[in-house]
């Protein structure tokens, strides 16, 4: 296949927090907000006047200093990000919206406050976290938006004056949905035969929506939509197999890159920082605000094994499998950051039931957030490779 | 290594075990009091055998966990090695207390376990995961609870140092990495051993105190097969809007429990539990407040074992609780009053952080008798501490909430920073002049504050030492390796000799 045309303009949008869309929005005076985790909703972020960056840390090559602060036994992706605070890589951001939902990259965020980080560049700099229930029922959604009114909502519209009225909402909903409908779109192609793009380019282009404004990146969306559109796949699939990748946290789309260069193709992005969930269109019901539409719709499709409901805790299985139906996968990568106990333990709980209870193919992964050791990575999805093509030609022989 | 002609403590012991020549001579009234009430000890460990023989046998020859109960005199001796006078009847009086309650509770579950046959018991119990208090049950006068994991872990490892590891295997075999809460991880592997006792109604679970427990209770949730409803409490429970989220799943789980059994709230007997909680908690304050006193003669691991029992387990429902604490209580008021110094060799007072090593539940029993280093406060004791509301049923529910929000470990990990640095208000209040810190290496919540602990108590000139462990697993940092690191600090940091060179360093690597 051809290059597609924006490919390394996103690479390089990619390469630094601060990017140049991210310069032009803060020239034109808009507000950046940062934030880490799908319980704090995007759409929140992305009111008039304001930018939501999904907090990344490109390039870190040393957590030394927050390895002090934070110990070597915890999250390199919390670390990370408070190196580069500690950096001073986060100080054009006006807020850190936080959520207590996962304690090491929460710890992370509390080191904002407790070492006064940003705040001495922009006196305005504030946290704010938020309480994000573990049960779906009816009184923790409310409780949901209620912590979202009062803990972003409210804050915003206090220290900068953000407009947070309904009418407010609801255009930063339409904007959003508009958004999610073009890369969803994008990412429907992988379901194809023959899809006319790899699972590194979507990679790129879920994370530049994320770490880019909104408004000045859709246009770079659109275009790549209508030349996705004819964009003509080579003869044959590059593929040897489909996989879905899943786990948490993963903004690194050469990690992508490893797995699809051993020959398996990914298909959907089930991981923090993934599209499945983060892309579907928030719909507003009849009776209903569009704050209580936001609550709703972040906690029905939340996928995070924080959860505890059983039919959060099954449900999240069975939409693995969904997926791997819906985009045709021959198995499933499950992949976790070193430390991160949620994802450890889904990862080990996934590993055992998913060939035994949903018959697909299950690989777990321990990964760091910065991968050196590739090879090893590398040796390990080949042997999975193999190991699902020899499932397939067994099926096949037996048909 | 002490060399067998060095004079001390460590003499009396074979090397590498627990096991003792003789037992410690105290002078005659103390060493008189010692064996009078170590009978006592033993014959309450009896009584796990002597309730019902037959099905104390086949749970003790079907269960890993349950035999470490058997050597639980042993873990006596241990924790009250260093007590004298005064300070030796409070804890033996304490651990008998302890031991009782442990025995009887597992007694319950050994008898409704279906395992064992079918029996009345098992449809009127309810298990509550731990740090959830189950003072709810005081509300169904016509059930009964079971607090049971700290049974596969925690407390089986501080009988039998070796009791845990077992299980870590499994759930490490099984593929969940090392680096996981051993609390938690445990308790999945008694799950997946398919070790778990079948009975009970219904089972409330716990986000507390940790993202691991959370995780760990779909496993436990998976295997138990009765019906359970989750108890998620709000994590920022200081701010005041989580309130009204946090009552109103209380009266989920009251709903749950009356539908899984059959049975109905019963205010007036709910307020009776919570009328004996309180006399609890009245106790703990006033012992707290004797504790700033040089003469308080509370021995650290009995304080922190009854406490840590009347938070998750007792929460009122055990009434002899609040009794052995009066009892206990004007002992120590008399210690204060008259002056009587039965901590002698106190150089240091010191504060506690962080969760003891089960494995070496007695270090600071060793600390004591080596170093001279008293603890007189553990932080984790000063979970949720209020008083619960016993005539209004709103806050009630309310104070039943906060007292999952702040439970034990729970109450400074969650919540915001500030919760954590509260060590430092504590340390203030209660005239320490040390802060030893367990670094619980699994535990992600304590150490990513680890830097920031570290600045401010270098800022405040507070010495700090830090000691590595593994809670469950001593294979990985055994004891001598945690003795090492605080010989070391006293040593080089703090420039000072030992009290008792003998116990510097020795193995005990194959004790219980």
């Amino acid at each position: 296949m051809r290059d597609l045309k924006y490919r390394v303009f996103f690479e390089n949008l990619l390469s630094d927090v601060k990017n140049e869309l991210v310069d032009a929005a803060l020239s034109d005076g808009k507000l950046a907000l940062g934030y880490s985790c799908y319980y704090v909703p995007e759409v929140l972020l992305n009111l008039g006047g304001c930018f939501s960056v999904r907090m990344r840390a490109p390039g870190i090559a040393d957590t030394a200093i927050a390895t002090y602060y934070m110990s070597e036994k915890t999250c390199m992706y919390s670390r990370s990000i408070l190196e580069r605070a500690i950096e001073g890589g986060y100080n054009f951001f006006s807020a850190l919206l936080s959520t207590e939902t996962c304690g090491m990259m929460h710890r992370s965020h509390e080191h904002f406050e407790m070492l006064n980080l940003v705040k001495e560049v922009n006196e305005n700099f504030f946290v704010s976290h938020i309480d994000s229930p573990f049960i779906t029922k009816d009184y923790a959604v409310k409780h949901y938006e209620k912590q979202l009114k009062k803990h972003i909502l409210d804050r915003l519209n206090e220290v900068y004056g953000v407009d947070v009225s309904e009418e407010a909402l609801r255009k930063a909903i339409a904007e959003h949905n508009e958004l999610c409908r073009v890369v969803t779109e994008i990412g429907n192609l992988r379901k194809q035969e023959n899809p006319p793009l790899t699972g590194y380019e979507f990679h790129l282009i879920e994370l530049v929506s994320e770490c880019c404004p909104h408004d000045l990146i859709l246009p770079y969306l659109k275009e790549t939509l209508e030349e996705l559109k004819t964009r003509q796949p080579d003869e044959k699939p590059w593929y040897r197999v489909r996989v879905v990748l899943a786990g948490g946290e993963n903004d690194d789309p050469d990690f992508t890159k490893l797995i699809e260069d051993a020959g398996a193709f990914v298909v959907a992005d089930r991981y923090c920082f993934g599209s499945l969930p983060g892309r579907e269109e928030i719909v507003i019901g009849e009776n209903e605000t569009a704050l209580s539409a936001v609550a709703r719709h972040y906690i029905e499709t939340n996928q995070c094994p924080r959860f505890m409901n059983p039919e959060k805790v099954h449900g999240r299985k069975a939409y693995l499998k969904q997926l791997a139906d819906d985009y045709r996968a021959d198995g499933l990568i499950i992949q976790q950051m070193k430390f991160c106990e949620y994802w450890e333990y889904e990862r080990m709980y996934c590993q055992q039931v998913m060939e035994s209870e949903y018959g697909l193919p299950c690989m777990g992964i321990e990964k760091e957030y910065v991968n050196t050791s590739t090879g090893q990575l590398r040796t390990r999805f080949q042997a999975f490779v193999e190991s699902l093509e020899i499932k397939k030609l067994s099926g096949e022989a037996a048909k | 290594m002490s060399k067998k002609t060095d004079r001390g403590t460590r003499n009396r012991f074979y090397d590498g075990y627990e096991l003792a020549r003789w037992r410690k001579w105290r002078g005659f009234k103390d060493t008189w009091v010692d064996f009078r009430e170590w009978l006592t000890e033993k014959k309450i460990s009896g009584e796990l055998i002597k309730a019902d023989p037959v099905r104390a046998f086949k749970a003790l020859t079907y269960y890993h966990w349950l035999a470490p109960y058997l050597g639980s005199g042993s873990m006596v001796d241990r924790t009250i090695d260093d007590a004298h006078g005064e300070a030796l009847y409070i804890a033996h009086k304490y651990m008998q207390f302890l031991l009782k309650s442990n025995v009887e509770a597992l007694i319950k579950i050994i008898r409704a376990d279906e395992r064992f046959g079918k029996n009345e018991y098992a449809k009127k119990m309810v298990i509550f995961e731990q740090d959830a208090s189950p003072i709810l049950i005081g509300g169904f006068p016509n059930l009964t609870n079971a607090v049971e994991e700290p049974y596969f872990g925690i407390l089986a490892a501080a009988n039998d140092q070796h009791a845990g590891y077992y299980f870590s295997d499994v759930i490490d075999s099984y593929g969940l990495p090392s680096d996981s809460c051993r609390n938690s991880s445990i308790v999945c592997g008694v799950a997946i051993d398919d070790q778990l006792p079948y009975y009970g109604a219904c089972l409330v679970t716990s986000n507390a105190p940790c993202d691991s427990s959370v995780m760990n209770s779909s496993v436990v949730e998976r295997r138990l097969r009765v019906p359970s409803i989750q108890g998620c409490t709000p994590m920022r429970w200081r701010d005041a809007d989580t309130r009204e989220y946090a009552v109103q799943h209380v009266k989920e789980v009251i709903k749950f429990i009356e539908d899984c059994t059959g049975e109905t709230f019963d205010w007036d007997a709910f307020f009776k539990t919570i009328r004996q909680y309180n006399e609890e908690t009245r106790i703990q304050h006033e012992l707290w407040e004797l504790a700033k006193s040089p003469y308080y003669p509370v021995p650290s691991v009995p304080n922190l074992l009854y406490r840590s029992f009347q938070l998750s387990f007792s929460s009122g429902l055990n009434e002899n609780c609040a009794k052995i604490g009066r009892e206990m209580l004007a002992i120590c008021e008399k210690c204060v009053r008259e002056k009587i110094n039965v901590r002698p060799k106190t150089r240091h007072r010191t504060l506690v952080c962080g969760a003891p090593a089960s494995y070496y539940m007695h270090f600071s029993t060793w600390m004591y008798e080596c170093w001279g280093v008293n603890t007189v406060v553990v932080l984790n004791n000063m979970s949720h501490s209020d008083y619960l509301n016993a005539e209004d049923k709103e806050e009630a529910l309310w104070g039943v909430a906060q007292l999952w929000e702040q439970a034990i470990m729970r109450r400074h990990l969650v919540g915001g920073y500030e919760n954590m640095l509260e060590l430092f208000e504590e340390y203030e209040r209660f005239n320490c002049d040390m802060i030893v810190f367990y670094d619980n290496i699994t535990c992600k919540g304590s150490k990513s504050m680890t830097g920031m602990i570290q600045d401010i108590a270098n800022e405040r000139n507070i010495p700090i030492v830090w000691i590595s462990h593994d809670l469950i697993d001593p294979r990985s940092i055994p004891r001598s390796s945690m003795r090492k690191q605080f010989n070391d600090f006293m040593s080089t940091v703090m420039g000072e000799e030992p009290l008792d060179p003998s116990l510097l360093d020795f193995d005990d690597s194959k004790g219980w």
